[in-house]
């Protein structure tokens, strides 16, 4: 909204406001510090975090009051008789953070921007349901979305937003980066001209990274953080991606207006940190599968449109190993051999199990986010 | 008059074949001109015969519902399909008056052919279908909704249908109650001889004929017994007279000592006289025999068929318990060579058999209570129905049948019909959990003062004792373990612990040392052998939970402990600590929990220092406590001090200044704490105060 009223400032200052006396040089510069991205993304990171400090305590109270609570966290939790009651679907609050500064802070005539919103909206509904059912089942038994619903509709939405994005005149970028494959610390393109043959790998992607999000949230903090460091490296990429003069220096495929994404990472990220201030063990506030879903969602849309989905083995790499350490015990050790393979899963289980305090597990599993974080940001230049 | 034309179909096995051709005759002697066609599948029974009675006789394709591959559902499709166009091809040239299905996969394609002209006014014929199980077969329960009429041989399965009569099952004019005395003078038999007479249908029944020979030892003593054996006659898959015989010899019994009490028949001529003759009937649960047993209004120990599709031989059978009219063995299902065989102790028939023959009193209340459930107008009030529905197009319910009769037979019959109905149809871990809830039910109405474990556990037993459901699901826990399935295996060994089974504890042993290797493709993901780790860990939980200890329990225990499964060594070391006051010091015990406190599984180390704690000798275990007072986990330091805690507890010498000295030495910081919730723990304490005084 303000990049709009920058603009529409700047034109009107253009047209006849130059002449104004005193204010005159000073609206231009007003209107292109709003124009400028790196001043809306502090703006963005600002604005998000003042939202959940003033919306935070009612949401929490107005989800405790609707009854949205925790029936039981996380089935393999081995203390878990301390986490029924806290009000789930905390992700509102997130999305609320994250939503509100980016209408008001991003340019709202991005392609890129469209999808993202579109991504968070689409997600958050999805988990906002699922968490609603499990709470107040429909028809008695099921708890929750089964899960091939939930598959189908991430893959629904993967399937959408790869149509876009594959489109010529949809998409944001040109086909011919587009249908490229990268993988990170590498240059150039592994596969070049997939065409729409992308779009599988992109329902799969989808479908992947928001349900590995999903089984990441188990313990007090243990989503957020994490999720915020790879939405940080997936921002500053868009950032890079989308300035003509770094995209060249670091050998990357110029995408035209990618930078909004930064601010709506940085609106994300404040956002997160928000969230963290309520949801620090022990939690007030869990963020459930609205906030799983959604960030998930984002972070899949982002690795999508910046065409690092690879990257995200690295950067989401906690998430990944909880996935897979989820995947191997159950599918490969309980269903089919017989045996469990780890001791629990998935990985903070795991951990919690071999003696560690839910607090350690969750601030270890941070700083091994933040290094592989830093990782991923490194391989912007080793390639 | 028009001559009314009828479709009769049913098959596969014989049993239901026989009433339909009951059914046919019946109805071709009542009337002169009726035309009868006979469909039917070229590989049933039927095959063989319908032919015999002169009836004609026309083929279509069927399949069962049973995929062992996933190839089979495409087979499956592709016959039913064909065989519904046929017989809608037959049924609309022939346009007969009614469709007459008694049940099984081969009258899959005639009755659904059917019901789907039906539908579309195509065909005039009445769908008629009749049931001989207690619990109706796969195709009747799809299809009884929607026929017209469904005659069922049993008063309580009247309940399933919409439009259901309570005909009985068409029994043989012949079998009905005669004059004892004079039975058994035509067979020859002495008037005070007490006359078991046991067989297993035309074609034998192998574990009947085993259990019976294996009886014989234990029954030579008795008195004025007289046993008739029918064996069946020799088939080309299973020879009777030969295993019979083979068996006799092996039980050292030779033609003399069996001279004058025992009777071997390979086919039973005058089963009306046999029955009549009898004291006691030993039988399987077979629709068509237990009708027999009550039109002659005979007491029976039945011993049913093992495992049936809807286990119906074992639900009938229960149905006649149910009513007092005969008591009931299982089979014992075990696993072998890749497959699986059902046996029946001999010992334990010759001991039932005892009993009963002891109590005449209650033989006289059974026969009594047998023939209360006969229905000896069965066939003609079937033939009637069928007759006035053709004619009429429909019948009054209320009035109809053996409407009347039903009542007052459902009303005899104390207990719910289908409690046995409900657990036949859960399978696996449904049904574990099931177990689960009634015998904790079970655990409620025990003692309220808490009495000793060792009591505890043998109260339940006695309670489950009696209790039929209970035989039930014992009988089910055993036929899982011989399934090729490993979460049925699996759920029938914590059944078994459930159940507190203890005469099952060799099986389990056996599953635990069977070192059958898994599948290539699971070997290399990490599987280890066929019982996988899952089975071998609720093994040795299960043996824990039955509290036997014996030198058979000790060497799985040490086996376990060495075994290459993480789990299955953690949870050796645990029931080690949970049989302690049975196993009292054991050397060879000790040395393996040593060896397994240098694990490299810290899961293992720390129920083996706690074993350790609870059978072993300090001055052995103690060096290594002190070890291991100083291993990075502290969740094994804690195992430590516990073990500590103990020993002392046990009485065992411990230098308590050393302890004391090294508990100042341990580091004590440990990265896992239990959180304490003021606020949760205030509201729990008020919570247990107002329940405490009596609100809610």
């Amino acid at each position: 909204m303000f990049y709009h009223l920058g603009e529409a400032l700047y034109r009107a200052y253009e047209t006849h406001l130059a002449d104004l006396p005193v204010i005159g040089p000073h609206l231009l510069l007003f209107a292109r510090l709003l124009m400028y991205l790196s001043t809306r993304t502090i703006f963005a990171m600002l604005t998000s975090f003042l939202v959940t400090m003033v919306l935070g305590r009612r949401i929490i109270r107005w989800l405790h009051v609707h009854h949205m609570r925790d029936r039981v966290k996380d089935f393999g939790t081995i203390s878990f008789t301390d986490k029924r009651g806290t009000p789930t679907m905390g992700g509102l609050l997130i999305i609320c953070a994250t939503l509100i500064p980016a209408l008001l802070w991003c340019d709202l005539t991005n392609r890129f921007v469209h999808i993202v919103i579109a991504a968070t909206l689409w997600f958050g509904a999805l988990g906002a349901i699922d968490d609603y059912l499990k709470i107040f089942p429909w028809r008695g038994h099921v708890r929750g979305l089964g899960q091939w619903q939930k598959l189908f509709l991430q893959g629904l939405f993967g399937l959408l937003m790869g149509l876009v994005y594959l489109t010529p005149h949809l998409s944001p970028v040109t086909t011919k980066v587009a249908s490229a494959f990268y993988v990170p610390f590498y240059k150039y393109p592994v596969f070049a001209h997939l065409g729409w043959w992308y779009l599988p790998f992109i329902v799969f992607v989808t479908m992947l990274i928001s349900n590995s999000v999903n089984l990441t949230d188990g313990m007090d903090g243990l989503a957020i953080m994490p999720a915020n460091f790879a939405v940080l490296v997936y921002g500053i990429m868009a950032y890079v991606m989308g300035n003509i003069v770094y995209s060249e220096y670091l050998r990357y495929d110029y995408l035209y207006g990618a930078g909004e994404l930064l601010v709506f990472c940085a609106a994300l990220f404040g956002g997160g940190i928000g969230f963290l201030w309520f949801n620090a063990y022990p939690a007030q506030i869990i963020m459930g599968d609205t906030g799983s879903m959604a960030l998930g969602g984002i972070l899949a849309a982002l690795a999508v449109m910046l065409k690092q989905e690879v990257l995200f083995i690295i950067i989401g790499g906690v998430f990944v190993a909880e996935t897979l350490s989820s995947f191997i015990q159950q599918k490969v050790g309980e269903n089919f051999l017989g045996r469990r393979i780890f001791y629990r899963a998935p990985l903070h289980h795991q951990m919690e199990y071999r003696g560690l305090a839910e607090t350690k597990v969750v601030i270890r599993l941070w700083i091994i986010a933040g290094l592989l974080a830093m990782i991923g940001l490194a391989s912007m230049k080793l390639r | 008059m028009k001559h009314r034309r009828y479709v009769l179909t049913g098959g596969g096995t014989g049993g239901h074949v026989t009433p339909a051709i009951a059914l046919a005759n019946e109805m071709r002697a009542r009337e002169a001109g009726a035309e009868f066609l006979y469909i039917g599948t070229r590989t049933g029974k039927e095959a063989e015969i319908v032919p015999k009675y002169g009836f004609p006789l026309a083929f279509v394709r069927s399949h069962q519902w049973t995929f062992r591959r996933p190839w089979d559902v495409v087979r499956f499709a592709f016959r039913i399909s064909l065989g519904v166009l046929k017989s809608m091809g037959i049924l609309l040239r022939l346009w007969p008056d009614a469709v007459i299905g008694t049940g099984g996969y081969v009258a899959a394609p005639v009755v659904f052919a059917n019901l789907i002209l039906r539908t579309f006014g195509l065909s005039r014929a009445r769908t008629i279908i009749h049931e001989q199980n207690m619990t109706p077969g796969r195709l009747n329960a799809a299809v009884g909704r929607v026929s017209d009429l469904v005659l069922v041989s049993f008063a309580s399965t009247q309940k399933l249908f919409p439009r259901a009569v309570y005909v009985g099952y068409p029994v043989r004019r012949e079998i009905r109650p005669q004059d004892r005395a004079e039975a058994k003078r035509r067979l020859g038999i002495p008037l005070d001889a007490q006359v078991v007479f046991a067989f297993g249908g035309s074609m034998g029944a192998r574990t009947i004929n085993r259990a019976l020979v294996d009886a014989l030892p234990h029954l030579r003593t008795r008195k004025n017994l007289r046993v008739i054996h029918g064996t069946g006659r020799a088939l080309t898959s299973y020879d009777p007279v030969a295993d019979c015989r083979d068996r006799l010899q092996k039980a050292g019994l030779s033609q003399a000592d069996l001279d004058g009490w025992y009777e071997a028949h390979e086919f039973i001529d005058r089963m009306s006289d046999y029955y009549a003759a009898a004291d006691l009937v030993v039988a399987r649960g077979g629709a068509g025999t237990l009708s027999e047993l009550c039109a002659a209004g005979r007491p029976s120990l039945l011993i049913p068929k093992a495992n049936l599709p809807g286990d119906h031989q074992v639900l009938n059978a229960l149905e006649l318990v149910r009513a007092g009219a005969a008591s009931v063995i299982y089979e014992d299902v075990t696993a072998k060579d890749g497959g699986t065989e059902e046996s029946v102790d001999g010992a334990l028939l010759a001991r039932r058999i005892g009993e009963l023959l002891d109590d005449p009193e209650k033989l006289a209340d059974m026969a009594a209570k047998a023939a209360s459930l006969a229905a000896p107008d069965a066939l003609t009030t079937t033939v009637d129905l069928i007759e006035r529905l053709v004619a009429e197009g429909s019948v009054n319910l209320v009035s109809a049948g053996l409407g009347a009769n039903a009542a007052a037979a459902q009303a005899s019959v104390p207990g719910k019909p289908f409690e046995f109905a409900e657990l036949a149809h859960l399978a696996g871990e449904a049904l574990r959990a099931r177990a689960e809830q009634l015998v904790a039910e079970l655990e409620k109405r025990l003692a309220t003062p808490p009495t000793s474990h060792r009591r505890r556990e043998d109260e339940c037993i006695a309670l489950m004792q009696g209790d039929s459901a209970f035989e039930y699901l014992k009988y089910r826990a055993a036929g899982c373990l011989a399934s090729p399935s490993w979460r049925v295996r699996n759920a029938g060994v914590k059944m078994i612990g459930i159940l507190r089974q203890r005469e099952k504890l060799p099986i389990l042993l056996a599953l635990l040392s069977d070192r059958t290797p898994a599948p290539f493709l699971q070997r290399v993901l990490g599987g280890d052998y066929v019982q996988n780790g899952f089975i071998r860990r609720n093994c040795i939980a299960t043996i824990a939970r039955l509290g036997v200890y014996s030198p058979a329990v000790h060497k799985a225990l040490v086996a376990g402990l060495a075994d290459p499964y993480f789990e299955v060594r953690s949870r050796s070391a645990r029931a080690v600590a949970d049989l302690g006051d049975l196993i009292g010091t054991d050397e060879t015990l000790e040395g393996a929990l040593l060896k397994a406190t240098g694990d490299r599984s810290f899961e293992v180390v720390i129920e083996a220092v706690r074993a350790l704690g609870v059978v072993g000798n300090s001055s052995i275990v103690v060096p290594r406590l002190r070890e291991l007072s100083f291993d990075e986990n502290w969740k094994v330091r804690q195992a430590v001090v516990e073990a500590y805690g103990a020993l002392l507890a046990r009485g065992q010498p411990v230098d308590t200044d050393q302890l004391r000295r090294d508990l100042d030495d341990m580091l004590i910081t440990s990265t896992g704490f239990t959180p304490a919730f003021p606020l949760k723990t205030a509201i729990g304490r008020l919570g247990e105060s107002l329940r405490a005084s009596g609100g809610k």
